[in-house]
């Protein structure tokens, strides 16, 4: 029954080519402008570290003046970086199974090898349960000791990709490097960490927190490392002492450093968020912080939404085509309607020779699905098209991500499937409950 | 004379297939007059002028290989060689660059306001006496910088500058409109001896765009950039040259990030512009689908009442009649889609201001929005009406 239901949709279909082009069209074209932008939203909305959402959390602390100044980079207003202070008195703390303060650094790299010219590369400062806490898996070597976090150590973990620029497709541990004229020993290789969305660190984009090379968390006195991210200094009451030099930068409520932790179970998360509590109204009580809470912990999930970054034009593009599908299916409606309607008299011998309702509901359901499902195939052949386009309206390195992947294919093929036959419904519904007599007493 | 009792009758005979006619066009008045309002907003904000002479002007930065401090006497060296180049307008040193979205602000407010009034977020660019005519800005008050205004210090030194210039934008914001700023103070305790003219500075898609305010400054401890701006016509040459100038003075530094300001520009405007192309393609495309459609179905009931017509144009109809009587059913269908769209249209950019930070709706789109639909539906009926008015009058005579 079902192929010849099939070869009553084609023969329709033939029937009148430019009406059943049009349908297609409007299908193709419908799921085409929502497949491509959702696909968009998607690649933006993703969330890099979902398989750890339940144990990562991001550390916000209120260190903003009373008077509400400051920067109001996050949707919850509390600044969305650290003072190093802060950073180092939580760094004490031995509740979170790992914990992870860091900055992003650049400068210049030097190889041994004379042939292979210096270079600028982006670095992340940081503490070394950066490789743990994020999975980032170690090529070569180790990740420094424990003592480097806190005391200055000239060791370096490079990413795959600079190991290969500086020592080509040798174990470089062991070697040395200069970075700024500085030489530092290489302790490791990790697999390049490109999470996208870099939810690790937003603070510099959405698509651009990731690192070329590691170094330890202890070398900011040694180095007086200064950030290459941002910097934001709180105004208020809150200079406490008057050291001068790098010390005073350390000691000052300027904020700058990222930090995370690792909380495995909710009793352990409890515990910290009592910690946190309890550390900032100790710092309100000496006069450092000039609010007593607002302390937060923000899962990956979380902090990508604090930090906006499905930005307001993606989701109203998002809209604005699923606006633009429904108009498409609609037209699709009342182009299937009228077709059917014009076929009415047929639909009626076939009832007068003993069709049931359902099987002539059936036969117009499936034309209708023919509809759906080669308008559906040319809408996935447009959605691709459409991403070759925005990828050249978007930033390179949100370019790079923009692919749509099996998931979205599926989703894609489903939704003409879904149109055309939301499209179909109606108007096979209607001629299949037309009395066949009507029809037959005007042929 | 018009036929509206016979078409209204009809049309409430036939209901389902009008009312879809009126509900798409009803979506398509909405999102066009919403997308065509988003688009004018966007290209106005990309028109802007910069204030800067991006199309001739590159950035590039200096990173020295050694670490440690800089030394200024280094930088007066690279400018006095590059500032000599035939082809070099100006070159001077900045702490970032123009149209970059990066850079440095700081809360300012005049000193005679009491703090917390007044406050202007500002974009700070620190440079040197030829950074005025490096940006290309005009000096519309009092005087520029002289090599003695530069302060050079470490960003931990806390030595702070003692004169700036702003822009007129900046002026107005922390004095008031039309008050004289040269010589006054600003905090903490920097005199105003200049005002420039407008420029966006380095965060186009920011608050702080426009309030831009010029310290002459040397910062040993952080990056170095330069801006350089040449004769009309020798960018291109001059990005390649410059380069290698500075390596031939000292090769113990990295230069990178050579970029022209045309090229910021772009990323910063990048996702706006990619906004309008999206916006844009949508409009054409459901404006074709939405005509297309009324053809489509226009036909299809032309189609229906061949029989009709032709015992109408048998008892005398004209063909332009016949086109009228079709006109004015497209008409009706639109006009009332036309009404439910200007509500559609109203509440989704009520939805918009409410959750995405957009202007109220201008009535002037939505007037432009209805005229464009109205005459897409009018087109879009014109060539299935003159169809219908082919229909012979013999039809009628012809046997059932």
């Amino acid at each position: 029954m079902f192929s010849y239901y099939l070869r009553l949709a084609w023969l329709s279909f033939k029937g009148s080519p430019v009406m059943s082009a049009l349908m297609v069209l409007a299908i193709a074209v419908g799921v085409g402008v929502a497949m491509s932008t959702l696909t968009l939203q998607y690649v933006m909305s993703s969330n890099a570290l979902a398989d750890k959402n339940d144990q990562l959390y991001y550390v916000q602390l209120d260190i903003r003046p009373s008077d509400n100044s400051g920067p109001q980079h996050t949707r919850n207003g509390i600044p969305d970086q650290l003072a190093y202070p802060d950073a180092e008195a939580l760094l004490q703390s031995d509740i979170p199974t790992r914990q992870v303060a860091m900055h992003q650094w650049g400068g210049t790299i030097t190889s041994p090898n004379p042939d292979i010219r210096p270079a600028l590369i982006s670095m992340r400062v940081t503490t070394r349960d950066f490789f743990s806490l994020f999975d980032v898996p170690l090529l070569y070597g180790t990740v420094w000791d424990k003592s480097a976090d806190t005391q200055g150590q000239y060791q370096v973990v490079l990413s795959k990709r600079t190991s290969q620029q500086m020592f080509g497709e040798e174990n470089p541990v062991g070697k040395s490097v200069e970075i700024n004229g500085q030489p530092y020993e290489v302790v490791g290789v990790a697999a390049d960490f490109e999470p996208a969305p870099s939810v690790q660190d937003l603070t510099t984009g959405s698509f651009g927190g990731n690192a070329d090379a590691y170094v330890p968390f202890g070398l900011h006195r040694p180095l007086s490392l200064m950030p290459w991210g941002n910097m934001s200094c709180m105004g208020g009451g809150s200079d406490n002492g008057n050291t001068e030099g790098y010390e005073g930068l350390l000691q000052s409520n300027c904020i700058w450093l990222q930090y995370w932790v690792q909380l495995d179970s909710p009793e352990q998360k409890a515990r910290y968020q009592q910690f946190l509590a309890n550390y900032v109204k100790d710092q309100h009580k000496q006069g450092r912080f000039e609010r007593d809470q607002g302390a937060v912990l923000s899962t990956p999930a979380q902090w990508l939404y604090q930090n906006r970054v499905v930005g307001n034009d993606t989701q109203l593009l998002t809209w604005l085509a699923f606006a633009f599908l429904l108009v498409c299916i609609i037209n699709t409606i009342a182009l299937l309607l009228a077709k059917f309607l014009r076929m009415a008299p047929q639909a009626g011998v076939r009832r007068a020779l003993g069709a049931s309702r359902s099987a002539v509901f059936t036969q117009h359901l499936i034309e209708s699905a023919l509809v759906g499902v080669i308008g559906g195939l040319l809408g996935i052949g447009l959605a691709l098209l459409g991403l070759v386009a925005i990828r050249q309206l978007v930033a390179p390195s949100m370019a790079a991500i923009v692919h749509m992947d099996p998931l979205m294919m599926c989703v894609t093929a489903g939704l003409a499937l879904v149109a055309s036959l939301l499209a179909g419904v109606y108007p096979a519904w209607r001629i299949s409950t037309t009395t066949p007599a009507y029809y037959l007493k005007t042929q | 004379m018009f036929e509206f009792g016979p078409i209204l009758r009809t049309l409430w005979r036939n209901k389902t297939g009008a009312l879809l006619i009126m509900l798409q066009t009803a979506l398509t008045l909405a999102i066009v007059v919403n997308a065509a309002f988003i688009i004018t907003q966007r290209q106005a904000k990309i028109d802007r002028p910069t204030g800067v002479d991006e199309a001739n002007t590159f950035t590039l930065s200096v990173i020295p290989i050694q670490a440690g401090d800089k030394h200024y006497a280094d930088v007066e060296r690279d400018m006095i060689a590059l500032n000599q180049l035939p082809d070099v307008v100006s070159a001077s040193i900045v702490n970032s660059a123009p149209l970059s979205s990066s850079g440095s602000t700081n809360t300012m407010r005049a000193e005679d306001n009491k703090p917390g009034i007044g406050e202007v977020e500002s974009n700070v660019f620190n440079t040197d006496q030829r950074g005025l005519d490096t940006f290309g800005l005009k000096l519309l008050a009092g005087r520029n910088f002289t090599a003695n205004d530069m302060t050079v210090t470490s960003s931990l030194d806390g030595k702070t500058p003692t004169v700036c210039i702003v822009t007129r934008q900046l002026a107005n914001k922390l004095f008031g409109k039309g008050v004289d700023p040269i010589g006054k103070l600003v905090t903490p305790g920097v005199q105003v001896i200049g005002v420039a003219s407008d420029t966006i500075g380095a965060y186009p898609n920011s608050d702080v765009a426009g309030d831009v305010v010029l310290v002459p400054q040397f910062y040993t401890n952080f990056n170095l950039r330069y801006l350089i701006r040449v004769k009309p016509g020798q960018l291109d040459a001059m990005m390649k040259k410059v380069p290698d100038v500075l390596n031939n003075l000292d090769n113990q530094r990295v230069i990178t990030s050579v970029r022209s300001l045309l090229s910021y520009k772009r990323s910063a405007y990048r996702s706006d512009q990619a906004t309008i192309s999206m916006l844009s393609v949508t409009m054409v495309l459901i404006s074709l689908v939405t005509g297309l459609g009324i053809v489509g179905l226009t036909l299809l009931w032309v189609n229906q009442r061949r029989k009709q017509i032709g015992t109408r144009r048998a008892l005398g109809a004209t063909k332009l009649m016949v086109v009228r009587y079709f006109l004015v059913e497209n008409g009706i269908i639109i006009g009332a889609g036309i009404v439910l769209g200007c509500a559609l249209a109203l509440f989704a950019n009520h939805l918009m201001v409410q959750h995405y930070q957009m202007k109220a709706l201008e009535v002037g789109y939505l007037a432009g929005g209805v005229v464009a639909v109205w005459l897409l539906g009018l087109l879009a009926a014109l060539m299935p009406a003159w169809r219908a008015a082919q229909v012979s009058p013999s039809l009628a005579t012809r046997s059932v």
